[in-house]
């Protein structure tokens, strides 16, 4: 029992923590906004898929992984505004239209490797190595665990905070939000909801696009089919349990983190529990947040309904 | 109301093209063949991706070593479980030879058997004796190339603690786990091997954590068996500094500096052998082919960056065990329930 003791003490498991939070506490910022505009996007995961694709692929061509970043970024945003195009614009099921997008990103990707790469054989590619920040890296405790991070680490951090500012602070966010809760109330106010909802999609597809470049660029440096490993799906939950509250995803994407990173940390010294218990933990455990500290959760009233103007 | 059915058949449509996307590495493969009439057809099912620098990839190394031998092929990669049968059967109606690539496949082989008697159907990493007379299973003895893994790794650690990390707790998988632990114990009988399970065989982030969770508890040598995660094993394992046994084919390319030696699983070999044994007349059914050292089917690549005593102790060890002097566990022929994927 011990041996799981020294594992929660120490900061390398908070570290990994992090590192797994990060690409599912992207893909949330992003559905939070999609949410909030009152469109379920189930095709997080196609996004994140996408975004991890093109980021290799970008940082193959252009032996840059910031180039990476904005290829992966652009695929993603590409797979957003098919979505919103149908989901939005032709008022379609959001859920079967995300569905659809996943399994054809699924297969897009994996074709695309094919092509780019003989027999698929994805090449090691220029990728984000962890970068100490000067000073806080050092600090006790904390310093290597949450500044000893690789460069989409921190990117992260300011992408949440500056949404969380936009959302809950600006105009743009009020009018988001109305959309989410009344779109017919919003339009006889003048807010053109159709545009909104298309920009909180395509807002979604870039940070979900980012989510999977760090997966890919970020932590193994290369593409392999299905690489995203169900973080999309994740994600869609990790949204709900954080109340569709910005400042809430990162508590709840941590937990979630850190959880996986103790599963594959504690059979290392844990060999006597069983490790299908170990590996569902992440799961149980937000579950088991979800019913007991959660409460009662109130979605956008419009979640999920497709806009039609008379 | 009307808008709304209007887009969900277009999200149909989607969803069928994706479909189409998903199966055209067949399509393409297929639409090259039917030049020589005479030629050996065979067909292959594979439960994962062609380019998982893995088991799945060591396959279709094998299947396209049959066309270069004048062999049609065609094939479909990550079938899906309930697609299993509906693929081979559809592959059985215009091939001469239908390999299901992995254990999984062979009571899918015993089902149809029977409806296409002209029709071979073979099964890699399965030891159990098929009963069909068309039914061939090749087993290699994947456990003497995980020994030698173990005897590197072993011989190349400084703290005497090896990691094990596999897609999941598959029987086949977890013999070799025991045959690494037992050529590492072979070296020396101090040293301790923990293992772990990712329950996948495609999250590379969770392969990649797995490893450097393992350097954090003092592991300085991490044997893998997790397929493409695998790719996340090594890149975790460079992260940390430590070193990687790899799995399948010679992985040192991946990451030069931590991949010590790679288990070659030359599932190719096996294929190909079997493919121009068929190619000459119909193979004598309802037995195993088994092979491993002997004929480099299973192997150790050659030791790199390790001090020349490693590579001379693996050599030692190889000699010992194909001369019988070393027994090596093996995946034995009682393997219970079904499922298995990575041999």
């Amino acid at each position: 029992m011990h041996a799981l003791l020294d594992i929660l003490t120490s900061g390398a498991l908070y570290a990994a923590g992090i590192r797994l939070a990060v690409p599912v506490f992207l893909a949330a910022l992003g559905e939070l906004v999609a949410e909030r505009g009152g469109l379920v996007n189930v095709g997080l995961e196609g996004m994140m898929l996408a975004g991890a694709f093109g980021g290799v692929l970008g940082s193959y061509l252009f032996d840059d992984p910031w180039l990476g970043v904005i290829t992966g970024v652009v695929l993603a945003v590409v797979v957003a505004a098919i979505q919103a195009g149908v989901a939005v614009s032709l008022a379609g099921d959001q859920i079967v239209t995300g569905i659809a997008l996943n399994i054809a990103v699924l297969g897009a990707t994996s074709f695309m490797a094919r092509t780019v790469w003989t027999d698929g054989n994805v090449p090691q590619v220029e990728g984000f190595d962890p970068w100490a920040v000067p000073g806080l890296s050092s600090l006790p405790g904390i310093g290597d665990v949450v500044f000893g991070q690789g460069a989409l680490v921190y990117l992260a951090a300011a992408l949440g905070a500056v949404l969380w500012w936009v959302l809950t602070r600006t105009d743009w966010g009020l009018r988001l939000r109305a959309c989410g809760e009344d779109p017919r109330a919003a339009d006889s106010l003048g807010i053109r909801v159709i545009a909104m909802r298309w920009q909180a999609t395509l807002i979604c597809g870039a940070l979900a696009g980012l989510g999977g470049v760090f997966i890919s660029l970020g932590d193994i440096f290369t593409f392999s089919d299905g690489m995203s490993g169900g973080r999309g799906f994740i994600a869609l939950a990790i949204v709900i349990i954080a109340r569709w509250s910005p400042s809430h995803l990162v508590p709840a994407a941590l937990l979630f983190g850190v959880c996986e990173a103790l599963a594959l940390r504690a059979q290392v010294t844990s060999a006597d529990l069983p490790y299908e218990l170990l590996l569902a933990l992440p799961y149980v455990l937000t579950l088991a947040v979800y019913a007991g500290l959660v409460g009662r959760t109130l979605p956008p009233a419009a979640l999920g309904r497709p806009y039609v103007r008379r | 109301m009307r808008r709304s059915l209007r887009a969900a058949a277009v999200a149909l449509v989607a969803l069928t093209a994706a479909t189409g996307f998903a199966a055209c590495g067949d399509d393409e493969e297929a639409g090259a063949s039917s030049t020589a009439p005479s030629s050996l057809k065979v067909a292959m099912v594979l439960p994962g991706a062609i380019n998982d620098k893995g088991f799945n990839q060591t396959g279709y190394d094998g299947l396209k070593a049959c066309e270069a031998g004048g062999a049609t092929v065609a094939f479909s990669e990550k079938t899906a479980v309930p697609d299993f049968t509906k693929t081979f059967q559809s592959f059985a109606r215009d091939n001469d030879v239908v390999i299901g690539h992995g254990f999984e496949f062979g009571e899918i082989a015993a089902e149809v058997a029977d409806e296409f008697p002209d029709v071979t159907f073979a099964v890699t990493s399965n030891p159990l004796a098929p009963e069909a007379s068309n039914v061939v299973h090749l087993m290699p003895n994947s456990t003497q190339g995980a020994f030698l893994a173990g005897v590197a790794a072993a011989s190349s650690s400084e703290t005497g603690k090896l990691g094990g990390i596999a897609g999941f707790d598959f029987p086949v998988l977890q013999a070799q786990m025991t045959a690494f632990e037992a050529g590492a114990k072979y070296v020396d009988p101090g040293t301790t091997v923990k293992v772990v399970y990712l329950g996948t065989f495609d999250d590379v982030s969770k392969g990649r954590e797995a490893a450097q969770g393992m350097a954090a508890s003092g592991i300085d040598v991490i044997y893998h068996i997790a397929d493409a995660a695998g790719v996340g094993v090594i890149n975790g394992a460079k992260a940390s500094k430590i070193k990687v046994v790899g799995w399948g084919i010679d992985q040192n390319s991946l990451a030069p500096n931590t991949v010590i030696a790679s288990q070659v699983v030359d599932q190719a070999k096996m294929i190909q052998q079997f493919c121009s044994e068929a190619a000459t007349g119909p193979v004598e059914g309802g037995r195993v082919i088994s092979d491993g050292l002997q004929s480099g089917v299973i192997d150790l690549t050659k030791v790199y960056n390790e001090p020349a005593e490693v590579q001379a102790k693996v050599d030692e060890v190889r000699d010992a065990i194909v001369a019988g002097d070393v027994e090596v566990p093996s995946v034995g022929g009682d393997i219970p329930g079904s499922g298995p994927d990575a041999g």
